[in-house]
């Protein structure tokens, strides 16, 4: 059934472990879902990946409804797993906690593009090497 | 509890790094609204699961909001953020625009969503009211009145509704029904005005027991209905004609055996919160452990399964 769309909303919350405090009741309580609907849904589908950030994207219905689709994970999720680094740096500008190949920047990017919006791939790239880069992580050529 | 709200507006090609950072601060998630797909850039009235939203391209301007709880370290985690924000134009990326901090109370949402719950008709006979509402009853009509606090349960998620509707076709008058799972207590009540004799409820956390004690409360039902603690509950809930339990799939995969011995021979288990591609998984776990599986009903993304205890064992 078709119906009128009020609001689409990106969370980037940990998978199987969503919780009615913020940001997903300050986000989903204005717009009048029940949010504990949303709650049981996003934790049966991510049950399997806690630990990580799962980014969701909800689409609220003018008549209260929703729907949700789960996103790929935070660019800084993968730039760590491919670094194999626990965390990112808490001084980047003189820490540096690991390194990526520019082929490994470039299967991110890769994974990434549909949430990107980039132009290309190369815009990409230069994205995910910024976010790296910004987490004490350098970039081999 | 009274939480911060961190609002970065920033081109969105930073987005990924600005999320890393609040999530680094320690912000328990990051919300980003999100822009129509349509050129004039109204929402469209679309089929679900139909993409209408776009992620904003690298140089638009878009806001991302984290959340930290306030305490004394909020201060200088914000001041971390504000400082590695600053420098993201060092790594290639785009400065935000501006970082904002304001605070929220936790109230305003808890509550917020039930201005929009009113009396809900589950099939012909069933009627789910909320405390606060009022609700003139027809002929027939079976009344059940909640409030479901925090706990999961309102009727109006497909997995409840799928368990209510099969409550209201199954149960006989002086049934004793095992409830796993309660939440709020909505199916107990349910399975209770049907005509169950005796209800055994239980919960794996302990708000859900706590709403639900209360609702068996306010609706004059503690003589039929029981919320156990999990231990108590193992030795109460036994020779039931009817088990529900509107959990996950991996929950009822694993609760099956201990669910076969506590029914009468021919009593039914409704399993439900199964998603669609789980279905499969849990009818293959409960013919394994020995049940006969009847039925499959479907609400949307939704299963709910209708499963027997042999009334002769194989």
């Amino acid at each position: 059934m078709a119906k009128k769309i009020t609001a689409v909303v990106k969370l980037q919350i940990n998978a199987g472990k969503a919780t009615p405090a913020p940001p997903v009741g300050s986000t989903l309580g204005p717009y009048g879902i029940n949010m504990m609907e949303f709650i049981k849904g996003y934790n049966e589908k991510t049950a399997a990946q806690v630990g990580s950030i799962i980014p969701v994207e909800i689409t609220i219905y003018e008549d209260r409804t929703f729907t949700f689709v789960t996103k790929t994970p935070p660019a800084a999720d993968l730039i760590k797993k491919a670094a194999g680094i626990a965390a990112g740096s808490g001084t980047p500008n003189t820490t540096k906690v690991g390194k990526l190949t520019s082929a490994q920047v470039r299967a991110i990017a890769e994974t990434k593009m549909p949430d990107l919006n980039a132009n290309d791939l190369e815009a990409a790239m230069r994205i995910i090497a910024g976010t790296a880069r910004s987490m004490g992580v350098t970039i081999e050529a | 509890m009274r939480w911060a709200e961190i609002l970065v507006e920033v081109q969105a090609e930073s987005c990924e790094a600005v999320t890393a950072i609040l999530l680094e601060i320690g912000c328990k998630g990051v919300a980003q609204k999100l822009e129509p797909i349509a050129a004039n850039g109204q929402w469209p009235v679309a089929e679900p699961h139909v993409p209408a939203a776009r992620m904003p391209k690298p140089h638009e301007v878009t806001l991302l909001t984290g959340y930290l709880p306030v305490s004394d370290e909020l201060g200088p985690a914000v001041d971390i953020a504000r400082e590695r924000l600053s420098r993201l134009a060092e790594y290639g990326l785009s400065a935000p625009e501006s970082v904002t901090l304001r605070t929220v109370e936790d109230a305003d949402w808890a509550t917020e969503w039930k201005k929009h719950f009113k009396p809900l008709r589950i099939g012909k006979r069933l009627v789910i009211k909320p405390t606060w509402e009022t609700w003139e009853s027809a002929p027939g009509d079976v009344v059940v009145e909640i409030d479901p606090g925090m706990a999961f349960g309102t009727g109006g998620h497909g997995t409840t509704r799928l368990c209510l509707l099969l409550l209201d076709e199954l149960v006989q008058p002086g049934w004793t029904v095992a409830d796993i799972g309660t939440g709020s207590g909505i199916l107990s009540l349910a399975a209770a005005r049907l005509g169950a004799s005796k209800v055994h409820a239980t919960d794996i956390d302990l708000l859900p027991r706590k709403v639900s004690r209360q609702n068996v409360g306010a609706s004059g039902l503690d003589s039929v209905v029981t919320v156990h603690e999990m231990a108590d509950f193992d030795a109460a809930a036994v020779e039931c004609n009817l088990v529900v339990a509107n959990i996950i799939a991996d929950a009822i995969i694993e609760i099956a055996p201990s669910v076969l011995p506590r029914l009468l021979p021919g009593g039914i288990f409704v399993s439900s919160g199964i998603i669609d591609d789980r279905v499969d998984d849990v009818v293959c776990a409960l013919m394994s452990t020995g049940f006969q599986v009847v039925d499959v009903r479907e609400d949307e993304a939704w299963r709910a399964v209708v499963a027997r205890k042999p009334i002769v064992a194989d």
